[in-house]
């Protein structure tokens, strides 16, 4: 009983014990809790104020629209480090994967849907003032 | 009438089957249970992507329409407060993941160490937060009544107090007034999610310094984790969109 609840228990613990259940193996390997080495979380952080760092110093740098991009792609980036190695979606299950994906993809279904609002001042509509109001 | 009464012989507790006693009847091993409250945690965590998304649309909304006004308020905010926050709350963030760790590992002394260190973090976080929303609130920038928009040199922010010259400006106090609002119900809502933040993990570290059982499973730890990481992502966005509008 005691190796079992070892197995079961502190499975999480060991990166090798998954041997409690041998028919759902491979299952349960996919599905084991994943330990993270302190260098990977120590790595995460350089990057991430690397990253901070970098998108400062572009701030101060007049590059038209190109700025926005840039900003923006390092704030995804830095994101996408936290959610992959802090929060161990990485390492997590298909089902995890997904879950973390959705909030994110219902996010650019929302802004792709209102990104009408750009075209909205092209036709002048009665009642309708844009701030800028320089129509063709 | 008692659960173990209706439960398979195999599954009750202590005859032999040996499941650990922080895993629920209904779960057919520790990774699924696990697997189910990572989910259960990420469903949360799509909600607040909702709202925060909703105001990250509303912020774009806003700046798209007026560029010019976004860049000049932006000025008044303080790049090298917020450059400090951002490092802070990054920082805190890597304490919180080594927090879960120890909690995966099981050692109270390391949770105990990092979450401490995690909540330091926090309330340096609010404490410069503070700094930054009286400044604010001084120069009458908080949205209501007494809010008057002037404009501040190119550096206006990164130059505080001293040479702090108000110029006459030809921007329109209305959609100055909106950065504001923004600004304000945005950074706001991010505080009071630090403070949530510091209230749990308050409550957990005294709940593992006095051994409480509950804490003997780390999924607790790992799961206000991911809540603090979350936290860390929405400052990721904010510090650029609202501290760094190139111009």
């Amino acid at each position: 009983m005691t190796s079992e609840v070892t197995s079961g228990h502190g499975g999480d613990s060991h990166s090798s014990g998954h041997d409690g259940h041998d028919g759902h193996a491979s299952h349960q390997q996919h599905r084991q809790h994943h330990i993270t080495p302190v260098s990977v979380y120590l790595k995460t952080f350089a990057a991430l104020l690397i990253l901070m760092l970098i998108t400062i110093y572009a701030s101060f740098i007049n590059l038209g629209a190109a700025n926005n991009f840039i900003s923006m792609g390092i704030a995804i980036t830095k994101a996408l480090l936290v959610i992959l190695f802090f929060m161990q979606v990485k390492y997590g299950t298909k089902l995890t994967w997904l879950w973390a994906s959705l909030g994110f993809i219902w996010f650019l279904l929302m802004f792709g849907i209102s990104s009408d609002y750009v075209t909205r001042k092209w036709i002048p509509v009665p009642g309708w003032q844009p701030a800028h109001s320089e129509q063709k | 009438m008692s659960v173990e009464a209706i439960q398979p012989a195999g599954h009750a507790h202590g005859n032999g089957h040996g499941h650990p006693p922080e895993q629920a009847h209904q779960f057919e091993d520790m990774p699924q249970q696990n697997e189910v409250y990572v989910v259960g945690m990420w469903t949360f965590l799509v909600t607040e992507i909702m709202f925060f998304g909703a105001l990250f649309l509303a912020y774009t909304t806003y700046r798209m329409l007026h560029p010019d006004v976004f860049l000049d308020a932006h000025r008044h905010l303080n790049v090298t407060l917020g450059g400090i926050n951002t490092v802070v709350l990054l920082t805190s963030s890597f304490f919180m993941a080594m927090g879960v760790r120890a909690a995966q590992l099981r050692s109270q002394t390391w949770q105990l160490f990092w979450i401490a260190l995690t909540i330091l973090c926090a309330f340096a976080f609010l404490g410069i937060k503070t700094v930054e929303y009286k400044e604010k609130f001084d120069h009458n920038l908080f949205p209501g009544q007494t809010f008057h928009y002037f404009s501040v040199g190119e550096h206006g922010g990164a130059s505080e107090t001293a040479a702090f010259t108000p110029e006459k400006s030809n921007v329109p106090q209305g959609e100055a007034e909106m950065f504001f609002v923004l600004y304000f119900v945005m950074t706001g809502l991010h505080g009071i999610h630090v403070i949530i933040g510091i209230i749990v993990f308050a409550v957990m570290w005294l709940m593992i310094k006095f051994k409480h059982p509950a804490m003997n499973y780390y999924m607790w730890v790992e799961m206000a984790g991911l809540y603090w990481h979350f936290v860390d992502i929405v400052w990721i966005f904010l510090f650029p969109l609202y501290y760094l509008i190139p111009g």
